[in-house]
């Protein structure tokens, strides 16, 4: 073991460069409890604010107010004279902090999702059936990116009555990144919450405090101090001792005599301490920074990356044929909630699996476009071997979904180990050699991992609740003789071929190609996945080969 | 010298100052002291250090690389005057009327209309500049002062600090210019070569004693005016030392170089010309750098401002702002991304009225250093960013070379300041 290196910054920029410890996966959006009026960890009702470009409007009552305009969005979007005028009219009259004068939408046309294409007033909503009950979820129900028009009024209403009419594209929530659209400011989303919800939460459990009031944590512990048995075991975050270590875990009952009582909380809340790490932390906190070896030359990287983009193929592979080792058809009652809730989750992370895959071409291309490598071709080789963790690894397999399967899915996306671990280095290198948006490519399918694992984790839960024999179909293992099983083969090195080619062309041009590489997969009757329930009708193993062709030939983990 | 991580896209350099060991971070221009043991193994890749290498290159960098969202521009130029009083055989603009494209001088209309454009949309919490380029720009003095005084009062009505620069070549300032310049927050560039003989020599028309004349009453009692003086190097002349010393006798406190890249091929620097001019520039750093050590200020600004970027980590994927923050305005209305390229189709990002934003997006995607092909393998692309977008057609092995060794002596000297030193220059002023 070498003695560590001492690099003493010298300039401004080293000197800044200090650990900070970002958000945890947990404060994702999608992980917070988000509902209405006002929510808890997301009011979804500002999701809406920013639907219109350049406009944000809050919903009060019946109404749709204008809020805010971003002028100059609007004035060098390319918009008609007429149009930035308007929007100009509207910030004047809205940037006042004390206006006399404000603007509401009271007209809005376009395709309201089952309700169809119509031409609403503010006045229509609940007074009819079939439009959308009210303004947010009208808005709610427009597609992202479809045509909108809007006409405002200014009110108070004078003699002639003001109004104007802007169109536009709805916008989308996400970014092309899979980000919070940047037109939502920081705070945005949760600057409705009803604050302070100061004890309430003593009455609910974690399950809907789901990131901010632990039912359950590590007690504190100094940095410095190896494992021990009592401090690393998880005790009720609310109990009243906080100098004990020996509480009981939380239970149901809203009598727990070892925790603070509603009232208690209100004025010994800073008694409850924070937590980060899943443990109470003191005055100082030390952060558990994440770490990984980045590849040291692009050539590694390149390698890496296709070698995920074949795991993720395994993987989606693997999922796909354990969920069709499923029985929904013979299932009842408990058990039919429990297979069809596992199928739908399993069918759910292996289209995941699928979009990770897109995502690991995305990068190489990037790459390429930056003039990293020389040429981009196409990464759908699937992986011969999975990472297990450290240096091991199994190969790919297709088996019934049991639980040693699902323990060994579970493994493979458990964080910082095996899969998660092989894009933790892609992502530190990414970080140094092509930093900017695809670092948060790779931080996204990383956080999926933690989606996929905790996932896999109910499902065990779920199914372990009854036998194998309960909900696995009994099944044979196909050969060339199965028609279905054939015709699945085919249509598998049809996808690939259908991939391979979008991939390549790349967007947009590319776009129809997915389209119906998509379609092949999911909606035509004749597509992977009618042929996947024909076979699992017939009790016969849904199981893939790799067409022997070198662009889809297996590929071996790199040395 | 040093071995890159990897070729294709070096993210750090190892670089030595008088027998100390250092490294720079490619990324966000870090610098760090190393060891000289621990230089010597990551320049043969040592396989355990690269690894510890790998938690300090790990840290994001603190600014984007990104291609950024066009804001509103900030600062533009005018280009007032279509004429000069001289004849330099290297001028970019070809007198002011660059190569037939700027005819006419600037009228007051125009100049307004420039000018109400860029206070309409300006950050208030920022500064604008408004620049007088030309030809000589004050040939057009009218307009300069009316400019000035107009740009002043709708600044103070919309509370927008308003600023100035101007590039003249001095010659025919008269008082009530000066008085104007130190009246304002006026950046002032004069052009001057050198001493008497090389500065007639390379401006056709000069008169180095009416220069002298006319710029000394300003050097002397600057008022709110920042005085530089820019000296235009040729191929026919490396006696930068001597220059510069010429210049500084006149009283000027900010001296910088600049070699001429593009044009006649008897003025432009070529092949072994940029060893030259490499060896001058060093000989006259080398000087300058014990005078910024001994008294904390050095009038060589190509030297005092490359510390002062390395001591600030700056870097950028853009050499200035052009197409950014920043516009260049010709005589008719039109406006470009950059001063230099007036009449250029290439830099028309549009006009008085309204700016292509397509267009100046497509511009600073263009332009932006990653999509330079040559400057990808190279350590200092976010140091030089690729140079002058006039200049870059340019570029080559020669000319990367001499800025890759200047930026490399520049690091070299700022790593071998002591702290006391570095306090001296950078937060006690160098001026």
């Amino acid at each position: 073991m070498s003695d560590e290196i001492k690099f003493h910054p010298r300039n401004v920029t080293a000197w800044q460069t200090e650990l900070v410890s970002g958000n945890t996966a947990t404060s994702r959006l999608e992980s917070g409890v988000g509902n209405c009026f006002p929510g808890l960890e997301c009011d979804i009702r500002n999701l809406e604010r920013r639907f219109f470009p350049h406009l944000a409007v809050d919903f009060i009552g019946g109404n749709m107010l204008v809020a805010g305009v971003n002028l100059l969005a609007a004035q060098t979007a390319g918009l008609s004279q007429q149009m930035v005028d308007t929007y100009q009219m509207i910030a004047e009259d809205t940037a006042s902090p004390n206006p006399d004068e404000f603007w509401i939408v009271n007209q809005i046309s376009g395709n309201f999702g089952p309700f169809g294409q119509l031409d609403l007033s503010s006045d229509d909503f609940g007074t009819r059936n079939d439009i959308p009950a009210d303004a947010w979820t009208a808005v709610r129900l427009l597609p992202e990116d479809s045509d909108v028009t809007i006409t405002l009024t200014r009110l108070p209403a004078g003699a002639v009555p003001v109004t104007r009419t802007l169109s536009g594209k709805r916008i989308s929530y996400l970014d092309q990144e899979g980000a919070i659209n940047e037109v939502f400011s920081p705070g945005e989303l949760s600057q409705s919450l009803c604050s302070p919800w100061t004890h309430d939460f003593r009455d609910c459990g974690c399950f809907y405090w789901a990131s901010n009031h632990p039912d359950i944590a590590m007690p504190q512990k100094p940095a410095d101090m190896g494992p021990d048995l009592a401090l690393d075991r998880p005790v009720a975050w609310q109990r009243s001792d906080k100098g004990t270590i020996a509480s009981p875990p939380p239970a149901a009952s809203m009598t727990r005599a070892d925790e603070m009582r509603h009232y208690e909380i209100n004025h010994r809340w800073q008694e409850l301490g924070v937590v980060l790490d899943g443990r109470e932390q003191g005055a100082t906190y030390t952060p558990l920074m994440f770490t990984a070896d980045p590849f040291l030359t692009i050539a590694d990287l390149v390698a890496h990356v296709r070698y995920a983009a074949g795991v993720e193929l395994a993987v989606t592979l693997e999922y796909l044929s354990a969920a069709y080792s499923l029985d929904r058809a013979a299932a009842g009652g408990t058990l039919a909630d429990d297979v069809n809730a596992s199928f739908a989750e399993i069918m759910r992370i292996a289209i995941g699996e699928m979009r990770h895959i897109r995502a690991a071409n995305d990068m190489l291309r990037a790459f390429f476009e930056r003039g990293l490598i020389p040429e981009f071709t196409p990464a759908l080789q699937v992986a011969s071997e999975l990472p297990t963790g450290g240096n091991t690894t199994r190969p790919l397999q297709f088996r019934s979904l049991t639980m040693a399967t699902l323990d060994s899915f579970i493994d493979i996306e458990r964080p910082s180990f095996s899969v998660d671990g092989l894009y933790g280095r892609i992502l530190e290198t990414v970080k140094q050699l092509a930093p900017g948006p695809l670092e948060a490519v790779v931080e996204s399918i990383m956080a999926d991992g933690t989606d996929h694992f905790d996932t896999f984790s109910f499902i065990k839960e779920w199914l372990g609740r009854h036998p194998e024999s309960a909900y696995l179909l009994q099944l044979d293992e196909p050969d060339n003789s199965i028609n279905s099983h054939v015709q699945l083969q085919n249509t598998y090195k049809d996808l690939l071929e259908l991939l391979h080619q979008a991939y390549l062309i790349g967007l947009p041009s590319g776009a129809d190609l997915i389209a119906q590489s998509r379609a092949d997969m999911l909606a035509r009757p004749d597509g992977l996945r009618g042929l996947c329930e024909a076979l699992a009708a017939d009790n016969i193993r849904v199981t893939f080969i790799a067409p022997a062709d070198t662009r889809f030939t297996p590929i071996n983990r790199p040395t | 010298m040093s071995q890159l991580s990897n070729s294709s896209s070096p993210a750090w350099k190892t670089f030595t100052s008088d027998g100390s060991s250092h490294l720079f971070v490619v990324g966000d221009s870090r610098v760090y002291d190393i060891t000289n043991d621990v230089k010597q193994k990551l320049d043969c890749n040592d396989s355990v250090t690269l690894k510890q290498l790998s938690s300090i290159l790990k840290h994001k960098p603190l600014q984007s690389m990104q291609v950024p969202e066009p804001l509103p521009p900030q600062s533009i130029s005018l280009n007032v005057s279509s004429s000069c009083n001289l004849g330099c055989a290297y001028c970019y603009a070809s007198k002011g009327s660059f190569n037939g494209a700027q005819q006419e001088k600037m009228s007051w209309a125009t100049a307004r209309n420039a000018i109400d454009k860029l206070l309409s949309s300006s950050d208030r919490n920022a500064p604008v500049t408004i620049g007088y380029l030309g030809g000589e720009p004050f040939i057009n003095r009218s307009l300069i002062h009316k400019a000035t005084h107009y740009s002043i009062n709708r600044g103070q009505a919309l509370n927008q600090d308003v600023r100035f620069s101007v590039t003249t070549n001095g010659t025919i300032l008269n008082k009530s210019d000066r008085q104007l310049m130190r009246s304002h927050r006026f950046a002032v560039t004069i052009s001057i070569d050198g001493g008497k003989v090389l500065h007639e020599q390379q401006r056709k028309g000069a008169d180095f004693s009416r220069l002298k004349h006319k710029i000394t009453p300003l050097l002397k009692n600057p008022g709110q005016a920042q005085i530089n003086a820019r000296a235009t190097v040729t191929r026919n002349d490396f006696s930068l030392l001597e220059r510069f010393d010429a210049i500084r006798e006149l009283g000027f406190r900010d001296i910088g170089f600049a070699p001429v890249r593009v044009g006649s091929l008897s003025q432009a620097l070529h092949g072994q010309d940029w060893n030259k001019y490499f060896d001058a520039f060093i000989k006259l750093g080398s000087r300058e750098l014990e005078r910024l050590k001994n008294e904390g200020h050095s009038a060589f600004s190509n030297l005092v401002i490359a510390l002062k970027q390395i001591h600030r980590g700056a870097c950028s994927p853009y050499p200035c702002g052009a197409g950014g923050g920043y516009f260049s305005v010709a005589a008719n209305g039109d406006w470009y991304a950059c001063h230099r390229a007036i009449g250029n189709r290439q830099f028309l990002m549009g006009n008085n009225s309204s700016i292509d934003q397509g267009k100046r997006k497509e511009f600073l995607n263009h332009r932006h250093v990653h999509n330079q092909t040559d400057c990808q393998t190279c350590w200092a692309k976010y140091l030089c960013s690729g140079s002058c977008h006039q200049e870059a057609k340019s570029r080559n092995p020669d000319s990367c070379n001499f800025i890759r060794r200047w930026l490399e002596f520049c690091l070299s000297s700022y790593s071998g300041l002591t702290a006391e030193q570095q306090n001296k220059i950078f937060i006690g002023g160098s001026k």
